[in-house]
């Protein structure tokens, strides 16, 4: 049965193929009167035809052709699908060539795969089912991107694809069988103590030397046990005896003292323990994951604020501090500025630096609008913070004698504090600018409901208008603001930051707040 | 997708986040080297799937680029993970210690006493890395650093031998580290000497900590002399290999130098050195072995005192390989000594062929009068598969394990 299984594997998978192809071909299947399978190459006739209009309308387009230069071709259609200034017609063309460039990656990782995990009783629907999963992935030109700008060389574009789509198989495989992240007892091990005893009590164990007993017996089943070959599978009956050796040798001693604990323990014991840890575990399974917990909360790259009781006396203590941190870097001020006209001469910094300090986008849409990946703006910026820091190195040698790594982590978040009001001042004449332009009545509603923070049925009632009319006249005044500060940058940047509308709202609701009434009134 | 990176990024902007690529991944499991257990294999993929990924981030920084090293070189890495968990960077004078850990809910920097109190082991920064190695996006992230002197004043737990300093300590932007580094670095950690080993000591305690496969050994000794052992390269590297049998194929050429060492460093002997020519002779007449299929036989006496036989008895490993390269098994446990056709096993005392899986493949027992036990049949494996032996009499089991 594996034999036979294995061979009939083989003939789904196509040819290599030739860099000319790879743009432009697909894979069909064929099947001979003996029933057997195999493969062909078959030319889009459209796809060609674009690329030879490519190669004869731009010159960059043909060097990379001709120089097969496979990574530069990608990013080329990737640049196209993701341009929405250019025609739609020609965006899909672009998502057709990325889908054929993945056509031979994604059938090689469903081979892969289907070696490690096909289903004896039925390989015909796991192969199927594979191949349905690598198809989605390659028509999803997004997905392609993410994957694309996780390529840092090595073993070649493709098989860095087949890699990726491997990894997104065996995902789902994973998902369907308990297995890899999904699998108790990676889940098990993962858990801290704390979240673990946490979840003993709730599960009613309140004896502390007991919930003691089942960390450790925890600790001992992973001092002993981890994932096998490429799998978490079940401790075994030897595990457990390991486990409670382990713990036997190097826990006992401590946990006896002062509990009814004075015995070795056996390994059905131990297992026993672990057990109850697992079932502690099941009862709240969306706690286990920090990170899951995060991406549920997130929303499209928002920063998380930190969860804190807002204490009056700690916020004045804190106002004071940033005001004397403040204080103490206005005389710097000009060797900062000195530095980020150096750091703005380069590249895309200023874009980075305006987006990001200015407008307050997150480094996902900034490298959205510069073709990078956001890890990349991170790094970036993590750069220029670490140079204008250094740019005031014999400042922080008199001024931090002490050295305290928490001091110098302060003084970052004051370079910070200092960009944003440096990039932000050159947007506030901007909005000023814009508001101006606003009719009385937006104005005032603006005042009213941002500055004052006046409820909007007590604004609706002293206008003598109905409350959605508030809302209407309100969002269109906001979408006013932010067309015009979206229009200023894109002229001044070269950028087209449309698509970020929301974050651009954002931040003008925002701005709208933080100015001082008198300078609105001054406006109105 | 359940776990979305980017949000993760965006959720803490000011963690270093790198992304761990399926080719990082794959290479690093592929280059991993030989652990004596899964727990220790595990920690040694979580580490090095670490090292490389922050190398390779700190090789494409161009104002933190500069004289790297990987401390105390990669090749003596497996012989680190296989007891503790941790790794050192040098960036000129400045020695980093990252600490990885796939602890969901990370709320503390647990550092092994190993890397704060061992000299030249000892770190001036220690750095938090969080890891999460299943799923499909797989990432690291250095979430908090601290220095020596911070590590030193935190909780000291005594049964696990680490210090844990909370993350409300910690400083979590690793800018802060450049920067101190560059600007203002702190003192260099001043860490006490250790005491000189008694050289006579070493072979027990060798003997001792080799014999524990199953778990690192590190808890096992007092510290000091625990730190004395690893300090030293020749020591660990001994213990190291005592712990690590190399791969059965390998088990048959007598010119591979380093492999032989390795398996007579786990106490392995030659059939012949121990039972002498005579019993050779017997030995291949019982396995009819014809010229082309190469065999051969090694030998562990098993220690004395473990199992009640007056004159001690060995675990013989019969090994064949046939024409398509399959390496046959045939383990045997039998009496030693110059009399021991008269003398017999233990009564009850079993030998047991464990997969990898844990499940018994195959076990025999010793009856009244037996002088050898051995499993029916020559058995297999897929190459790289790992087995274990166990000899169990009574509440006494001793385990050797194999990877075919």
């Amino acid at each position: 049965m594996l034999y036979q299984t294995k061979v009939m594997c083989h003939q789904l998978v196509p040819p290599p193929r030739q860099f000319q192809q790879k743009f432009t071909d697909f894979a069909f299947s064929l099947e001979t009167e003996a029933g057997r399978r195999h493969f062909r190459w078959i030319k889009d006739i459209e796809l060609e035809r674009n690329i030879k209009r490519y190669q004869e309308t731009d010159p960059v387009f043909c060097q990379w052709w001709q120089g097969q230069d496979e990574k530069a071709l990608l990013q080329y259609f990737i640049d196209i699908w993701q341009d929405l200034a250019r025609g739609e017609a020609e965006r899909q063309l672009a998502k057709k060539h990325l889908a054929a460039y993945l056509e031979y990656p994604r059938y090689r990782a469903v081979e892969q795969r289907y070696e490690t995990f096909r289903d004896f009783a039925a390989p015909e629907e796991t192969w199927e089912k594979y191949q349905h999963i690598s198809l989605v992935m390659a028509q999803n030109p997004d997905l392609i991107t993410k994957f694309y700008h996780r390529y840092r060389g090595g073993k070649g574009l493709e098989m860095h694809f087949q890699l990726e789509i491997e990894s997104e198989i065996r995902e789902e495989y994973y998902r369907e069988t308990g297995e890899g992240k999904y699998s108790d007892w990676y889940r098990l091990k993962n858990t801290s103590d704390r979240l673990l005893k946490q979840k003993l009590q709730e599960l009613g164990r309140v004896d502390e030397w007991k919930i003691a007993c089942c960390l450790k017996a925890k600790q001992a089943l992973f001092a002993v046990y981890g994932k096998t070959g490429r799998q978490w599978m079940p401790p075994s009956g030897r595990h457990y005896q390991d486990a409670a050796a382990y713990f036997n040798r190097y826990y006992l001693p401590e946990i006896g003292e002062g509990s009814n604990l004075k015995q070795p323990i056996s390994a059905d014991k131990c297992e026993k323990w672990i057990n109850r840890c697992l079932v502690a575990l099941k009862l709240a399974p969306k706690c286990v994951s920090a990170s899951q917990i995060l991406s549920e909360e997130a929303e499209d790259g928002e920063t998380i604020p930190p969860f804190s009781y807002s204490d009056p006396e700690q916020d004045l203590v804190a106002q004071e501090e940033a005001e004397k941190r403040e204080k103490a870097l206005e005389p710097l001020t000009e060797l900062l500025a000195q530095k980020l006209s150096e750091l703005e001469g380069e590249n895309t910094n200023q874009i980075v630096l305006m987006l990001r300090y200015g407008l307050g986008l997150p480094d996902q849409a900034i490298g959205d609008q510069i073709g990078v990946h956001q890890t990349t703006v991170l790094y970036r910026r993590q750069q220029f913070h670490r140079e204008l820091v250094r740019s005031l190195s014999d400042w922080v040698q008199c001024h931090h004698p002490d050295r305290a790594l928490l001091e110098l982590a302060a003084l970052e978040d004051d370079i910070v504090a200092w960009l944003q009001s440096h990039y932000q001042s050159r947007l506030h004449p901007v909005l000023f600018a814009a508001f101006s332009r606003l009719d009385a009545d937006s104005s005032e509603f603006l005042r009213q409901a941002y500055i004052l923070e006046t409820d909007l049925t007590d604004i609706a009632l002293s206008y003598n208008v109905k409350v959605a009319a508030v809302k209407g006249q309100l969002a269109s005044s906001l979408d006013q603001l932010s067309s015009e500060l979206i229009s200023w940058v894109d002229s001044n940047f070269g950028l087209s930051i449309g698509a970020k509308r929301k974050k651009v709202l954002a931040y003008v609701e925002s701005w709208i707040r933080q100015v001082p009434e008198s300078d609105i009134l001054a406006d109105i | 997708m359940i776990l979305d990176l980017d949000k993760l990024i965006a959720a803490h902007p000011e963690h270093l986040w790198l992304e761990l690529s399926p080719e990082l991944r794959e290479r690093t499991w592929e280059q991993l080297g030989n652990y004596a257990n899964d727990a220790a294999r595990w920690r040694a993929y979580v580490n090095a799937v670490c090292l490389n990924a922050f190398v390779d981030w700190l090789q494409h920084e161009e104002d933190l680029a500069e004289a790297l090293l990987v401390s105390p070189g990669r090749n003596a890495l497996p012989n680190i993970w296989d007891f503790v968990s941790g790794f050192a960077i040098e960036l000129g004078e400045t020695r980093l210690v990252l600490i990885a850990s796939e602890i969901y809910d990370i709320e503390e920097i647990s550092v092994p006493q190993e890397w704060v109190d061992i000299p030249g082991w000892a770190g001036d920064y220690y750095l938090g890395v969080q890891v999460q190695l299943e799923g499909d996006e797989c990432w690291m992230r250095v979430w908090g650093v601290t220095t020596h002197a911070q590590v030193k004043q935190g909780n000291y737990d005594r049964i696990e031998r680490t210090y844990t300093v909370q993350k409300e300590e910690l400083t979590e932007s690793i800018n802060a580290l450049w920067l101190s580094r560059e600007i203002c670095p702190p003192p260099k950690p001043v860490v006490a000497m250790l005491p000189t080993i008694d050289a006579a000591e070493v072979p027990g305690l060798l003997q001792q900590l080799g014999q524990l496969r199953s778990y690192s050994p590190r808890l096992e000794l007092p510290f000091t002399k625990w730190a004395a052992l690893l300090y030293s390269e020749d020591y660990r590297l001994q213990l190291y290999r005592r712990r690590l049998v190399p791969p059965l194929s390998q088990w048959f050429d007598m010119d591979q130098l380093p492999a032989v060492q390795a398996i007579r460093a786990s106490g392995w002997q030659l059939y012949r050195e121990v039972f002498g020519a005579v019993e050779v002779g017997a030995l291949a007449r019982r396995f009819r072995k014809t010229e082309s299929e190469p065999a051969i036989s090694w030998v562990k006496r098993i220690d004395g005192e473990i199992f009640p036989s007056k004159y001690g008895i060995a675990l013989v490993m019969n090994l064949m390989r046939d024409q398509d390269g399959i390496i046959w098994i045939l383990p045997q446990v039998r009496t030693l000594g110059a009399i021991e056709r008269s003398v017999c096993l233990p009564e009850g005392l079993q030998l047991r062929v464990v997969d990898e899986a844990g499940a018994t493949f195959d076990e025999v027992r010793a009856g009244r009068a037996s002088n050898m036990i051995q499993l029916d049949d020559w058995f297999n494996d897929a190459p790289d598969s790992r087995l274990i032996l166990e000899i169990v009499y009574q509440d006494t089991t001793v385990k050797e394990s194999f990877v075919i």
